[in-house]
C-alpha cells in the first residue's frame, strides 16, 4: 500500500519496527560492535579472540540499552544469551545458573550433581576452576554456571492433545483461586 | 535521616540473600512475606529461620510470590513446611501471586527452554506439592493479586498496581489458543507480569513500593493505575521504593524516582549480591543519584575505587561467591525500614547506604 505523501511531497518515513525479533537484536550487537566483530574475524577461533570480560559487558549495557529505548518484551537475560553467544560461539546459547550438589571431593576435582528439568546431569569441576571458597565438602549446595543451546523458540507449537490437557490443568487449578472471594459475592 | 524515637507502625526486612529478594513486613503483630530466596551460601536460610524463632512469629497474614523465578521463590516450599506447616495445621492465611497459572509456567519452561531448573524445581515443589494439595482442603486463600486487589494489614492496606488483569488473561489465552507458535504468544515473560504492591498507611500518607522485578514496560502501566488509584490520596509520592529486578536497567523507569518519590526523603532499598556482575546497572544508579534517592543496598562494594559511581562496571570480574568474605571487597547485610508513628521511613544499617560520586 503506498505511504501518504508529506507535506513537503516527500513519501512518509517508514514507522519504526517495535518489536524486534531476536535476529533483528543480532543486526544490532553486529552494528554497535564492528571492532569486536573484526577482532573475532580474525581470530582462529572465537575462544582465542581477544575479548575480555569487560568487553561483554560493554556489549551487554549497549544491547540492554537499546532494549530499553525500543521497549520490547525481550528478557534481559535473553539480550545477556544473545551478546555472549555472539562473542563465544558464535551462535545464541544461554548462560544458566544452577544450584548443585557436590557429590564427590578429589584431591584435584569434584563432582557436581545438579537437575535439568527432570533430569540429573554431573559435572567434574577442576578445583582450580572452583569459584570462591576451595574448602568444599561433600553434602555442600554449590552454584555451577554452564551454557546451552537456546530453543528456536519462535517455532514450538504444542499439539491439539497436549493443549487440551493443558486446559484441564489450568481449569483444575483456576478452581482452586479466588475461591473465598466468590463465596463472599 | 535522624532516626525518630516514635514507636514503628510497621517495619520491612530486606533479608540479604544473594541476588535475590526474600522480604519480611512487619504490623501489628501481623506479619507477611513478599518472594522467598533462601541459599545456604548466603545464610539467608538459617537467619531467616533464626528471625522468625527470636520475634516469635506463628503465623503469616500473607505470602507473596511476585513472579515465579528462582530468585525470588527458591526455599518458599521449604521455609513454609519447616515454619508454618505443622500437625496443627496451616499457619499462612492467604496466598498472593500474579495469577499465571503453574502448569503453563512448568510446561512453558519445559518445552522452549529445555526445563531451567531455575524454575522448574521451585515451582513444581511449591504449586504441585504444596500449594495445590493444601487449596484442595481449603487451609488458606489463594489469590490472583492484579490491580485492584486490595488487602488489610495491621494498621496498613496492600494494593496490587500490576499486573493488569487483562495482561495475564491474554498471555494465558494466547498460550492455550493454539493457533499460533508459542514463541509469538510469549512475548511477556514472568518479569512483565511480576505482582506490583504498594503498602499504604490508613491515615498517614505513607506509601511504601514492592515491584518484585516488574519491567520498564509494567512500571509504565502500574504507575499509570497508581495515578487513577490514588487520586483521591493526600500525597501520592512513595515513601520507600525496592528498586526494581536488583538494579537491572530492564526494570528501570526514570519517572518513577521523578515524579513519584521525594528527593532525598525517599529511601530506595536494593537487594543485590556480588555475584551477579551486571547488578546493579550503572545507569540506574546514576538516575537514583540524579533524583537524590538514598539507596540502601543488601549487599555494597567496600571500596569507592572499584569503578564508577563507586559501583563495580558491568563485566568487572567479581568475586562470584553468594555470600561476600573477607576482603572480597564487599559488605552485606540485612537492610531494616521502618515506618514511624510520625510517618517517616527510616533505613538501617548506615553502612548500607551507597554514597555515590558522580562520574
Amino acid at each position: 500500500m503506498p505511504r501518504s505523501p508529506q507535506p513537503d511531497g516527500r513519501p512518509e518515513p517508514p514507522k519504526p519496527v517495535l518489536e524486534p525479533s531476536v535476529f533483528q537484536l543480532d543486526e544490532k550487537v553486529n552494528r554497535l560492535l564492528p571492532e569486536f566483530k573484526d577482532r573475532l574475524a580474525e581470530a582462529p577461533s572465537a575462544r582465542t579472540a581477544d575479548v575480555t570480560d569487560r568487553d561483554l559487558g560493554e556489549a551487554w549495557v549497549e544491547a540492554t540499552l537499546w532494549m530499553a529505548q525500543w521497549k520490547f518484551g525481550l528478557s534481559d537475560a535473553r539480550v545477556k544469551a544473545i551478546v555472549k553467544g555472539f562473542f563465544r560461539n558464535r551462535a545464541p546459547v544461554l548462560i544458566q545458573e544452577y544450584q548443585g550438589l557436590v557429590r564427590s571431593v578429589g584431591d584435584d576435582a569434584v563432582t557436581i550433581e545438579f537437575e535439568i528439568g527432570d533430569d540429573l546431569a554431573a559435572r567434574r569441576i577442576r578445583r582450580e576452576n572452583l569459584r570462591g571458597d576451595r574448602t568444599i565438602q561433600v553434602g555442600d549446595v554449590v552454584d555451577v554456571t554452564t551454557t546451552m543451546s537456546v530453543l528456536p523458540i519462535a517455532e514450538y507449537r504444542p499439539t491439539r492433545e497436549e493443549l487440551e490437557q493443558l486446559k484441564r490443568a489450568v481449569t483444575q487449578e483456576q478452581s482452586l483461586r479466588d475461591r473465598r472471594g466468590r463465596e463472599d459475592q | 535521616m535522624a532516626e525518630s524515637a516514635e514507636q514503628p507502625l510497621a517495619s520491612l526486612e530486606f533479608l540479604y540473600c544473594g541476588h535475590g529478594d526474600t522480604i519480611l513486613v512487619g504490623s501489628d503483630a501481623c506479619w507477611g512475606l513478599v518472594d522467598c530466596h533462601l541459599t545456604k551460601s548466603s545464610g539467608a536460610h538459617a537467619r531467616i529461620r533464626d528471625w522468625i524463632e527470636e520475634r516469635g512469629i506463628r503465623r503469616l497474614d500473607f505470602v507473596c510470590l511476585t513472579h515465579p523465578d528462582r530468585d525470588h521463590c527458591f526455599g518458599m516450599r521449604k521455609l513454609l513446611e519447616e515454619c508454618f506447616c505443622d500437625n496443627d495445621g496451616v499457619r499462612f492465611s492467604e496466598f498472593w501471586d500474579a495469577g499465571i497459572p503453574s502448569p503453563l509456567m512448568l510446561t512453558l519452561d519445559m518445552k522452549l527452554h529445555r526445563g531451567r531448573p531455575t524454575i522448574t524445581r521451585g515451582i513444581r515443589g511449591l504449586y504441585e506439592e504444596l500449594l495445590v494439595p493444601l487449596a484442595r482442603q481449603d487451609r488458606f486463600a489463594w489469590r490472583s493479586c492484579q490491580q485492584g486487589f486490595e488487602a488489610y494489614f495491621g494498621q496498613f492496606r496492600l494494593r496490587a498496581i500490576g499486573p493488569k488483569r487483562n495482561a495475564v488473561e491474554r498471555w494465558k489465552d494466547r498460550l492455550l489458543d493454539g493457533r499460533e507458535p508459542w514463541g509469538r504468544a510469549h512475548r511477556e515473560e514472568s518479569n512483565d507480569l511480576s505482582v506490583v504492591l504498594v503498602l499504604s498507611h490508613r491515615q498517614l500518607p505513607v506509601h511504601f513500593l514492592l515491584g518484585g522485578d516488574a519491567t520498564t514496560r509494567a512500571w509504565m502501566a502500574a504507575l499509570e493505575y497508581w495515578r487513577t488509584e490514588s487520586w483521591e490520596e493526600a500525597d501520592t509520592r512513595f515513601s520507600g521504593v525496592k528498586i526494581s529486578h536488583h538494579g537491572a536497567l530492564s526494570g528501570h523507569y526514570p519517572p518513577l524516582y521523578e515524579l513519584f518519590c521525594r528527593r532525598e526523603k525517599t529511601v530506595g532499598v536494593l537487594s543485590v549480591g556480588p555475584d551477579y556482575e551486571l547488578r546493579p546497572d550503572a545507569q540506574v544508579m546514576r538516575d537514583l543519584t540524579r533524583f537524590e534517592i538514598p539507596v540502601f543496598a543488601t549487599c555494597w562494594p567496600q571500596s569507592s575505587e572499584r569503578g564508577l559511581d563507586g559501583l563495580p562496571l558491568p563485566g568487572e570480574p567479581l568475586d562470584d561467591h553468594p555470600f561476600p568474605r573477607e576482603g572480597s571487597g564487599f559488605g552485606w547485610n540485612d537492610v531494616r525500614v521502618t515506618i514511624c508513628c510520625d510517618g517517616q521511613v527510616v533505613a538501617k544499617p548506615p553502612e548500607a547506604l551507597l554514597r555515590l560520586s558522580g562520574p
